[in-house]
């Protein structure tokens, strides 16, 4: 090396090292790229955010570090004594020391000139340059650069070994390295000859159809797409997705791929291969437009709509539900607040899409009797979706206003209230009209036009008389209206009905009397008669007033009881008490919880209405409305300071008061008070006693026919008990072989009705009944107790043929069909075997009458003695407080003869004859008694089965529940006939009207 | 006699059948029949509170259960009747719900009587004259017309028994007004069925007077001389620490309900003395010193009638023979009392003679009075023709109400001829015969209270309307003292919208005519 400049000698060391190296580096990190690449493509496609991060990072920083590799070199590349130390001082380290001291020098004289001559520290530097061996270098680089060749050979060859394994794979590896949010940028095919199937689902019962692949379809929710191809790459997790879920493909058996997709929502399918979290589409899409299961629709005729209870006590639900594929079942849904009841009206058959019904709803309805509220009332349908599982659809809704408590008692009492202001004024004017006499208007506005007595003019019985019957005719006519009359589904039953036309007969006979003989004598008969009617109505009325009282009191103090415990569960745990400290155990004050207000609302409101329908109610009602008005006042005012405790406290006062409906004051000096002592005691007023014993008298009445009936009904089962016994053992031993027959074929002809029941009220219940009975009839026969036998057999008909009708109404519900199908069946044994049983009796009581003589005998002297209770009450009801309606009085009269007839057979020893005459007086004592029934023993509602008077809408064959109900309505009015031997046959005739 | 046992003595024998039928008759707190539990604790202190609250001494007792410990069964039972005594219901009913009280017999009626008044009396008005010392609750809030006359009777009568019987009633007088009998029985122990058989309608106990609000009654009744009566009950209970026997008690209360005011005509209508004699000889009468627990739970309102004439002739009997100043002696001398012989001493100390002379002397006085009486209001008589007069009184009320004046006269004038004495019938003739705009026939009915045997708040108002030169406004005041909310007699029969000049009566006539009839 000559003299050059150092810079010069220094860049020719650096150009020397290039020289040899940087070719090699170059390739090398070059075939390191594609060693990283490819291994990292193959590392991606796992899938796996952990892979895909691993290799994008391995990627990344490969291609870093060779951007700071270039930088690094090119920095290397400027500076002297990095140069001077990876050449001169790499071969000869003390010469490398010494250039790079020199380097040193010449840095400092160019800055400093104290350190000396700038020339020569360049001359010092040169000289040492020259002394470095360029070959030296030359050779050592070319060791470097052999290093880097072998290391780019071996990168080399991983990279060329990643491609050669499957190049595919680096595709689908850089694929998933590129993905975002799980779907890779680039799409593969991934099946070719794609085929297209969709199958509805099966409650649908549609066939299944081709899709032509990858263009718009549409199928029902729920339809299954199969899609089959062949792979066009093996080994990948070929998947149908939708992009959010996938299916994936399995192998079909024939080299093919299939996959099944479950249609829901409308969506477009993609094959795709899924690689971890990662899918690869195939660039096909499949549109698929879903036909969702729709809905039922039910419609109500009339709906929406709000009613009156107190105007309609009959709401009348016609509706018609329908759905696109088939109904399930149809409810008749009442929610009132918290509290919802479901009646199954219809479980139609499979694939029916449309139900038509109806459904009367009543005043009486149990769901009315606790619930204050409005009542909503929808019909809902629900479908056989079985895919999204069912739906229910849901018609508009009647909002079902019920009455106050005790309204209905309330209009009834002031009906009859009416109607005996009627009769008042009847009084009013046989009191001041004579036998001749013209008519004046009344002093009171209002009042019935009441004729006076006039001496001036003279007597004309002809034109009293007219009057007479003129003025007797409104009040009649306003007792039938009260007692017919129906006050939001309340009508006027009992004692009260005999009682009031009992009444009406006693003056309808005084007016007949003085029809007769026009005389002073039978005008003042006639007045007295219609005083003591009046009284006696007024007694009735009065008492009904008090009875009607005291249970709606009773129903009002359970509403009482929930303002109680609203108004305890408002208090919460909040409550503070200081043992024996001040009264105020309560943290009066604190808010009270929106909830609990509006629960107190709602319970104050009702005990509020109730109140206000006790005041309606006569005396006791007044003095009890009262009461509740006052202790709402007090319940107010509690509330009012948010002192819960003592509104609760004071709702438990007067719950417990009013279920004490005593008056507020008793005893002492009479009913009134005001007679008595100053603390306690005293003497009655005089006027403080009963003016009419007529509803003593007509209590006294009913219970006496009760009494009747049911000792006449002992007697006969006497008669009954007596002939049996009177059988001899040979009779009895013949008939036991024969009827063990019958049992038998009983059995068999019932061993297929269910031996359990359903619901209350449907088929299965009655059938199993049915079973039961049959089952103790053939019992009976067995024994040869053929009375029994006969008793069971009847209620087992009956029974059977219940099952049948309500099985009929089950419009398809299979259980129910089966059980009416199978006691139709077993009915036709059953009647038959009746028959023969009531044979059998017939022929065992003729032939034991002789030897049964002695007993029955004593059985006519029973029978004796209750015609003769029997006249005797006949007697007691035709004059007097008692009248009892001619009516009943005819049937009495009836039962009495029936009985003397029973009497007269029964001492000749004709058992037969005495029994049947037995069971026409037992009828007929048993109608007078219904009609006389108290009305809480048997709920005075019209709705429950008979229509008030009035035209009733008969429905069309095919309006469903309505024709059926409509029947059944028919059935049981009928049914119910008055005269009990009568009613099985009238049933019977009825069903073959409608039929 | 140990402590216990003196507890024993105190408690009324009626009440202990109340435990078990407070459980059916209270939805809260019910009680279960309590077990015989003796009462633990600091007896002789708890004696001397009880002492003290029975003397109406209600300052004393809380200074004698100051700083009690509250785990101490006597003292906490004594603790909540002093709560009882002072009108804090709730407290006592919450203190006496404790297992250790509730299981005694004496917690257990406590308890019941406790929650009685806690529910009747909850969120209802109360009134305090603090200057007068009278506090009253009304049941019913529409009460409060009422309380002006309350107030002013308590107000005479406590004066009044000062200067007959010489106890000044402590401050402040608690006046409970109850809207039936049904609270009367829950707040006081007297049960219902026995109210309801004798028409009790006041009763004084636990330091107050509890009665009946005359809207109770459709005809009312004398529920100011009721308020005397039952004051005297307490001033008595406070004189004597609750000795005197029951045939004093309630002699003195009957003596004591008139004496408050000027005599009225019909104050000894029918005659006590004779009303005891006809009793006594129907077999209607007791001895005095064997009535029972009380009046209220005879058998029958008859013989309850006869138990009243009895005690209120033999104390008018023995007040006159031995003279005024016998009364607030015999007090004094019972408060010292500790048996009935101390009682026999103290009547002997103060008239000279024993009880039981004074019975003989009254008994021989009682064949003296007269036995006539009227046969509709001699006890255990039966009214003649009892149907057909209330059968003509009904035909006339149904008739008037329709506005048959004039039939309504005819069927009433016929009930009133069969019984003239009686007061309802009259005024129900007279006020259908002013209907019918005949006055004159009117007036007679309603003239000479000396025709009446029995009284009627209408009679009185319809008086004073139809004889308005005769001082009507007393007879008003009759009226009003009888049947204060029968719209007729409290607006002095005005019709609406007319009002008495008076404000209180103006406004008794408002509350009257919103009692819905």
């Amino acid at each position: 090396m000559g003299h050059e400049e150092p810079v010069v000698a220094i860049a020719r060391l650096r150009s020397a090292w290039d020289e040899e190296v940087r070719p090699s580096a170059r390739r090398a990190l070059f075939a390191l790229t594609f060693a990283i690449l490819f291994g990292g493509a193959h590392l991606a496609r796992l899938g796996s955010p952990l892979a895909r991060g691993i290799a994008a990072f391995a990627l990344t920083a490969a291609l870093l570090g060779f951007v700071l590799r270039a930088i690094i070199l090119a920095r290397r590349r400027r500076d002297l004594r990095r140069a001077v130390r990876d050449t001169i001082f790499k071969m000869d380290p003390e010469l490398g020391a010494a250039t790079l001291r020199a380097l040193t020098l010449v840095e400092r004289t160019a800055v400093d000139e104290n350190v000396g001559s700038p020339a020569l520290a360049g001359l010092h530097l040169t000289r040492l340059l020259g002394r470095a061996p360029i070959d030296k270098v030359a050779q050592r680089a070319a060791r470097a650069g052999d290093r880097w060749s072998r290391a780019g050979l071996a990168c080399g060859l991983i990279a060329i070994l990643a491609v050669v394994i499957e190049p595919f794979r680096i595709i689908e590896g850089l694929d998933v390295l590129a993905a975002r949010a799980g779907e890779a940028p680039l799409s593969l095919a991934w099946v070719e000859d794609v085929e297209m199937i969709a199958i509805p689902p099966e409650y649908l019962h549609q066939p299944s159809s081709e899709i032509e692949p990858f263009s718009p379809a549409s199928a029902p929710r729920g339809t299954t797409i199969t899609v089959r191809g062949r792979p066009l790459h093996a080994g990948r997790a070929v998947v149908l997705t939708d992009g959010k879920e996938d299916v994936r493909f399995v192998d079909d058996g024939a080299g093919g791929l299939v996959a099944r997709w479950t249609l829901g929502d409308t969506t477009s399918l993609w094959v795709a291969a899924s690689f971890g979290g990662v899918r690869i589409r195939q660039a096909d899409a499949q549109p698929v437009t879903s036909i969702a299961d729709a809905r039922p629709v039910v419609i109500v005729e009339g709906a929406p709509r709000t009613v009156r209870l107190l105007e309609e006590p009959s709401i009348p639900i016609h509706y018609e539900a329908t759905d696109d594929h088939g109904l399930r079942e149809i409810d008749l849904v009442l929610r009132a607040g918290t509290r919802e009841e479901r009646r199954v009206l219809a479980r139609p058959a499979a694939d029916v899409t449309t139900d038509r019904g109806g459904y009367e709803l009543k005043s009486n309805d149990p769901f009315f009797k606790r619930t204050y509220t409005p009542v909503e009332v929808t019909v809902e349908a629900r479908d056989n979706d079985a895919v999204a599982g069912p739906k229910w659809g849901k018609s508009a809704s009647i909002l079902v206003i019920l009455p106050q408590v005790g309204e209905p008692e309330a209009l009834r009492y002031e009906a009859l209230v009416k109607a005996r202001d009627a009769v008042t004024d009847l009084v009013a004017f046989r009191l001041t009209d004579t036998v001749g006499a013209k008519e004046i208007p009344t002093k009171k506005a209002g009042a019935a036009p009441v004729p006076t007595a006039t001496p001036a003019r003279a007597p004309n019985p002809q034109e009293h008389l007219k009057r007479e019957a003129d003025a007797q005719a409104p009040a009649v006519k306003a007792i039938e209206g009260a007692l017919s009359g129906s006050y939001g589904g309340l009508t006027v039953r009992g004692r009260l009905v005999p009682l009031v036309r009992g009444q009406l007969r006693r003056i309808e006979r005084a007016l007949g009397a003085e029809r007769k003989s026009p005389t002073k004598e039978s005008h003042q008969k006639l007045l007295d008669e219609t005083e003591e009617a009046l009284l006696a109505v007024d007694a009735g009325v009065r008492s009904l007033g008090v009875r009607d009282t005291r249970t709606v009191a009773k129903r009002l103090a359970d509403v009482a009881d929930e303002v109680a415990l609203a108004a305890s569960a408002g208090q919460g745990v909040e409550r503070t008490v200081a043992m024996g400290g001040s009264g105020a155990p309560e943290k009066a004050g604190a808010p009270i919880l929106p909830a609990v207000q509006a629960r107190l609302d709602a319970a104050v409101q009702v005990l509020d209405g109730g109140g206000t329908q006790l005041l309606r109610l006569g005396q006791l009602g007044l003095d009890l409305g009262e009461i509740v008005k006052n202790d709402l006042r007090r319940i107010a005012r509690a509330r009012e300071a948010k002192d819960l405790f003592h509104a609760e406290l004071a709702a438990r006062d007067l719950a417990a008061r009013l279920r004490r409906p005593a008056p507020s004051f008793m005893g002492g000096g009479g009913q009134h008070g005001g007679g008595g002592g100053v603390e306690s005691g005293g003497s009655p007023s005089a006027g403080d006693g009963e003016a009419s014993s007529a509803d003593e008298e007509a209590a006294q009445a009913s219970r006496e026919i009760e009494e009747l009936a049911r000792d006449h009904a002992a007697q006969m089962d006497e008669v009954e008990g007596a002939l049996e016994k009177a059988a001899s053992p040979e009779e009895i031993n013949a008939l036991k072989e024969e009827a063990k027959k019958h049992a038998d074929a009983i059995r068999e002809a019932i061993k297929q009705l269910p031996s359990q029941g359903g619901e209350p009220g449907s088929a299965e219940s009655a059938a199993a009944a049915g079973r039961d009975q049959a089952e103790s009839m053939a019992g009976a026969l067995e024994n040869a107790k053929m009375r029994e036998a006969v008793e069971s057999g009847k209620r087992a008909s009956q029974s059977l043929a219940e099952a049948k009708r309500a099985g009929e109404q089950s419009r398809g519900f299979f259980p129910e069909e089966r059980a009416a199908r199978e006691a139709e069946k077993a009915r036709e044994t059953i009647e038959r075997e009746l028959a023969f049983a009531e044979d059998a009796l017939a022929k065992l009581r003729r032939a034991s009458g002789e030897r049964a003589k002695g007993d029955l005998a004593e059985a006519g002297k029973g029978e004796q003695r209750l015609a003769d209770r029997a006249g005797e009450l006949g007697k007691k009801g035709e004059k007097g407080d008692r009248s009892l309606p001619q009516e009943m009085l005819d049937r009495l009269s009836e039962a009495e003869q029936a009985m003397r007839d029973a009497e007269r057979a029964l001492r000749e020893g004709d058992g037969e004859n005495g029994l049947r005459q037995q069971r026409d007086a037992q009828r007929l004592l048993e109608m007078t008694r219904d009609q006389h029934a108290e009305e809480n023993e048997r709920e005075a509602t019209k709705d429950g089965g008979k229509n008030p008077a009035g035209k009733t809408p008969i429905p069309g064959k095919d309006s469903g529940k309505t024709a059926d109900q409509f029947r059944r309505r028919v059935l049981e009015g009928l049914g119910g006939s008055s005269d009990p031997l009568l009613r099985e046959a009238v049933k019977r005739y009825a069903e073959g009207l409608l039929k | 006699m140990n402590h216990r046992s003196l507890l024993r003595l105190r408690a009324p024998r009626w009440i202990a059948p109340l435990a078990a039928l407070g459980s059916t008759l209270l939805a809260a707190g019910a009680l279960a029949e309590p077990a015989p539990h003796p009462i633990a604790g600091d007896l002789l202190r708890a004696v001397r509170a009880r002492d003290a609250i029975y003397e109406m001494n209600l300052p004393a007792a809380r200074s004698v259960l100051s700083g009690a410990d509250p785990a101490d069964s006597a003292l906490a039972i004594e603790r909540a009747r002093l709560g009882i005594y002072e009108g804090d219901y709730d407290g006592a009913a919450l203190l006496l719900g404790r297992g250790d009280l509730a299981s005694t017999a004496e917690g257990a009626e406590l308890s019941y009587i406790a929650l009685g008044c806690a529910r009747g009396m909850a969120a209802t008005v109360e009134i305090s004259d603090e200057q007068r010392g009278v506090v009253v609750r009304l049941q019913d809030d529409d009460d409060r017309a009422l309380v002006p006359m309350l107030i002013d009777v308590a107000m005479r009568v406590r004066a009044t028994l000062f200067k007959d019987l010489g106890v000044d009633l402590h401050k402040p007088l608690r006046i409970d007004l109850v809207r039936d009998q049904f609270t009367l029985a829950a707040m006081t122990g007297l049960p219902e069925e026995a109210a309801q058989t004798t028409g009790t309608v006041a009763v004084a106990k636990w330091g107050r007077v509890t009665m009946i609000s005359p809207r109770a009654t459709s005809r009312g009744y004398p529920w100011l001389d009721t308020l005397a009566h039952e004051m005297t009950h307490l001033a008595l209970a406070q004189g004597t620490r609750d000795k005197a026997p029951l045939w004093l008690q309630e002699g003195v209360a009957k003596r004591e309900e008139t004496r408050w005011r000027d005599p009225e005509p019909l104050d000894d209508v029918p005659p006590v003395d004779t009303v005891a004699a006809v009793g006594m000889a129907r077999g209607l009468g007791r001895p005095l010193d064997k009535l029972g627990p009380s009046i209220a739970m005879l058998p029958t309102p008859e013989q309850a009638s006869v138990a009243f004439a009895e005690v209120q002739s033999f104390i008018r009997f023995w007040a006159r023979e031995a003279g005024d100043d016998a009364l607030p002696q015999l007090v004094l001398r019972l408060r010292e009392a500790d048996n009935p012989d101390d009682l026999n001493r103290a009547i002997q100390e103060v008239s000279g003679v024993d009880f039981a002379t004074w019975d003989k002397r009254w008994r021989a006085h009682l064949a003296t009075a007269p036995r006539e009486l009227p046969a509709e209001v001699a006890p255990g008589g039966d009214i003649p023709r009892a149907r057909e007069i209330s059968k003509r009184f009904r035909l006339g009320e149904l008739l008037d109400r329709r506005g048959h004046y004039q039939a309504a006269v005819i069927e009433l004038s016929r009930a009133q001829a069969l019984v003239p004495g009686d007061a309802t019938l009259r005024c129900g003739l007279a006020a259908a015969l002013l209907a019918t705009g005949d006055r004159a026939a009117a007036a007679p009915l309603v003239e000479r209270v000396e025709d009446l045997h029995s009284r009627h708040g209408r009679w009185w108002s319809l008086h004073g309307l139809l004889f308005p030169e005769r001082d009507p406004a007393r007879a008003f005041s009759f009226g009003v003292a009888l049947d204060p909310l029968e719209p007729s007699v409290a607006c002095e029969e005005k019709l609406a919208p007319e009002l008495p000049g008076d404000a209180i009566r103006a406004a008794l006539c408002e509350a009257a005519r919103r009692v819905p009839q």
